[in-house]
């Protein structure tokens, strides 16, 4: 059965809305820049500008929800409006939702505490404590979208945007679902920046994926949704898919470059493809010592002068959310037919010499691309797309 | 899906109940209708209108280790020895881990959140946290950290299930775990969930829940290959659905819909129309024992009343992701053993929860077949079908 993306949705810190996104990605367009929520941290950050979710989102049930939840359901809303099934008359215990998150509500989760510690227990809220449960998300946008099928929510670091894919594929394929809605969000936190700067993984001002200083990344946030289908049913809804899906393969957890190179193997062998048929990388790489394990990695399966790109220097580094948002870019790229550009990184780290890192427009002829995603600890997570 | 079976080789767990003496002791005490929860000690109670919780005593923390990693190894260790593999012996890229946990490293974090530390920043770690554990045993496949609230454990043996049938791995370690915290203690009790008194499943005076902590993990293998090395065989996973209520963020569909959609997508999937006996979520709070009550007379009819249905949470309290990793522990048992344990506390009859709940006293039965089921926030359901090696 061949799968498709039949709708997306997102609100990134590049831009809200999918045609907003898809100008920023193609114009290379940054999000990043002063923190204006946490202007005491000294950080730059990638925030989410212009979002009004009460504009987008009518109903009131949600107007008090988490801000991780709210970029949530609006990407969701946007995918299914999309893929053509918002508000419409489909059976939905027949649809899916599977969400990757990696610190979820942590803005109400401090919230919580700070009542709790300060004012003691008569004074939490239960929305407080409902709300900031990782699943919330999940929880709500089942709520909001009536999604009674399978419910899942995973958590990790950048892998889980495509743990997520991953599952969603199994079930469409497995015939438990017709449709799934794969989603991936992450609010910015002062927390979050203040723990990642603590582990020394933050930059501070500038974020340059593939830079041999490894200097580190700045955090962002928002929230990227798709809709998977078989492609069989979204032809017969007249819907034109963006692009098919693969393979999603999680990788390996061994410590070690092995591990990546292990699972971008298999996502290929999975895809029925081989590595000189990928046309193009969307890498994970956003300015930490990550990248050199992922250049290693990558390097070992690929072959010279291959184009590998990364968004995350419009993003920011919102882990799944930022990693579903490239397998979108990866994805509009190959619907366009043009090759993911680069913002000036300076000087690419040598694990990246096979790699064409353009910084400047080219045609290329696209026909399948990779994604890649790759955690603190080496675990790794693949999928490959191909131009329909 | 390939038509591949997934049998459970190994089981290992830690629940206030038997403080990690192994599963043997576990269960004896739990046919015995012993039970855990007592008053919270771990953090001062005294503040809240309940000081009821089950907790894990005795139990010693390593050095450098969380309390929440500290229950995981001691299962997952239990777990690997019962099974009787060798990591070192198989490949182990193949070999992957599925937890499912609420609140993680909650418990341990609380210091840190109190002070303002940086690093009370807890939830994003969780994984790696579960990387860090399966690297010290040597699995190096696909290690997946779910959280679908006080189903995670159920859901976390369910994917890793689906994981072995799709022939993504071999062997998946599964379970799930969590600690007792005040967090959890005050959020339950802001949304009046704690019981004061004593947790009576399905009992017409049931007044709400006992938090509690542990962990479980279940050795996943296909069967041809455990076959092939002479391992025991607790059971065969046959079906395992999740749904969605979608109908509120914290309380359950009062008519338990999305719980009957999860059950009869189990039971198709296993290709049943029945069972010998059903593992329920049984918290003991009003809504969620009626719905689950609902729920089976749906699906089974007639039927629901012949069949014995327990909660294992008047005994261990509700350990919340860990609850149905140790429930479908106790469903193995159950099984092995050919006995039920019983449902404690359960003294007046709530003539609408009217099945048979096994009241105090546990019993012996011929059981080849059993269903687990869970619930919680969010309209999480899930289900998974048990039969026997045999069968």
């Amino acid at each position: 059965m061949r799968v498709v993306i039949s709708g997306i949705g997102l609100v990134t810190p590049a831009g809200v809305g999918k045609e907003c996104f898809e100008e920023a990605v193609f114009d290379a367009h940054s999000g990043i820049g002063p923190s204006s929520r946490f202007p005491d941290s000294g950080f730059a950050s990638a925030e989410v500008k212009g979002f009004d979710f009460a504009n987008v989102f009518a109903d009131r049930r949600f107007r008090r929800s988490a801000t991780v939840t709210r970029y949530g359901l609006c990407a969701v809303k946007e995918s299914l409006e999309d893929a053509g099934l918002f508000n419409t008359e489909y059976n939905l215990e027949r649809a899916g939702l599977v969400v990757g998150v990696t610190h979820g509500a942590i803005g109400m989760t401090c919230d919580f505490h700070e009542d709790l510690v300060r004012e003691g227990p008569e004074s939490v809220s239960p929305a407080l404590f409902s709300d900031s449960v990782l699943n919330a998300p999940t929880g709500n946008t089942s709520l909001a979208f009536a999604i009674r099928g399978p419910s899942h929510t995973i958590i990790g670091g950048p892998t889980v945007g495509i743990q997520a894919l991953s599952l969603a594929l199994s079930l469409i394929k497995e015939g438990a679902v017709d449709f799934v809605v794969v989603l991936s969000c992450e609010e910015l936190s002062e927390r979050v920046i203040e723990a990642y700067k603590k582990f020394r993984l933050t930059s501070g001002t500038e974020m340059r994926p593939f830079n041999m200083e490894h200097a580190g990344f700045l955090c962002g946030e928002g929230a990227a949704a798709l809709v998977l289908e078989s492609h069989e049913r979204a032809l017969s809804r007249g819907v034109t898919p963006v692009a098919e899906v693969c393979s999603a393969v999680v990788g390996g957890s061994e410590s070690s470059v092995e591990s990546i190179e292990r699972g971008a193997r298999r996502a290929l062998k999975a895809a029925g493809v081989e590595a000189a048929d990928i046309s193009a990388v969307t890498a994970c790489a956003n300015g930490s010592k990550m990248d050199a394990h992922e250049g290693v990695g990558l390097g070992r399966v690929f072959a010279h002068s291959l184009p590998v790109s990364s968004i995350k220097q419009l993003t920011g580094e919102s882990f799944g959310a930022s990693t579903l948002m490239s397998v979108i870019a990866s994805a509009l790229s190959l619907k366009r037919n043009r090759v993911l550009l680069n913002r000036d990184f300076g000087q690419a780290g040598p694990e990246w010499s096979w790699a064409s890192l353009r910084v400047r427009s080219a045609s290329t002829d696209l026909t399948s691309t990779l994604v890649s995603s790759v955690g603190l600890l080496n675990e790794a997570a693949f999928t490959v797309l191909k131009r329909l | 899906m390939k038509n591949i079976e997934v049998v459970v080789t190994g089981m290992g767990l830690i629940t206030p109940l038997e403080c990690g003496a192994g599963t043997e002791e576990f269960w004896r005490l739990l046919i015995e209708g012993r039970g855990a929860v007592n008053r919270v000690s771990l953090f001062d109670a005294s503040p809240y209108s309940s000081d009821l919780a089950a907790e894990i005593r005795g139990v010693v923390i390593k050095p450098g280790r969380s309390r929440w990693a500290s229950f995981l190894e001691t299962a997952l260790g239990g777990a690997i020895k019962d099974s009787g593999l060798r990591l070192d012996e198989i490949d182990s890229s193949r070999v992957g881990m599925v937890l499912g946990t609420v609140l993680g490293t909650i418990f341990d974090k609380e210091a840190a959140w109190r002070s303002g530390s940086a690093a009370g920043v807890s939830q994003g770690g969780l994984h790696l946290e579960a990387v860090n554990l399966a690297g010290l045993y040597g699995i190096h496949g696909p290690i997946t950290t779910v959280s679908t609230a006080c189903s995670s454990g159920t859901d976390a043996i369910g994917l890793a299930y689906r994981a072995i049938k799709a022939g993504h791995v071999d062997v998946v370690f599964a379970g799930g775990g969590d600690t007792l915290s005040e967090m959890a203690y005050s959020g339950f009790s802001s949304l009046h969930a704690l019981t004061d008194t004593v947790v009576r499943p399905f009992d017409a005076t049931r007044n709400g829940l006992a938090p509690s902590e542990g962990a479980a993990f279940l050795v996943l293998e296909e069967r041809g290959r455990v076959e092939e090395r002479g391992a025991r065989i607790y059971g065969v996973i046959r079906g395992y659905a999740s749904s969605a209520d979608a109908v509120h963020m914290t309380a359950p569909d009062r008519e338990g819909r999305g719980l009957t959609r999860a059950i009869r997508a189990a039971l198709k999937e296993a290709s049943k129309e029945s069972v010998d006996y059903i593992s329920a979520h049984g918290t003991g709070t009003p809504y969620n024992d009626l719905m689950e009550t609902k729920a089976i007379k749906k699906v089974f009819g007639k039927g629901a009343y012949g069949l014995p249905v327990n909660s294992l949470k008047a005994a261990l309290g509700h350990s919340f992701g860990a609850a149905g990793a140790i429930e479908a522990a106790a469903c193995l048992m159950t099984m092995s053993t050919g006995s039920i344990a019983p449902t404690l506390n359960l003294e007046s009859m709530d003539p609408e929860c009217d099945l048979d709940y096994v009241p105090d006293i546990g019993r012996q039965a011929c059981v080849k077949s059993t269903l687990s089921i869970s619930a919680g926030f969010g309209g999480q359901n899930a289900a998974i079908l048990f039969t026997s090696p045999g069968s």
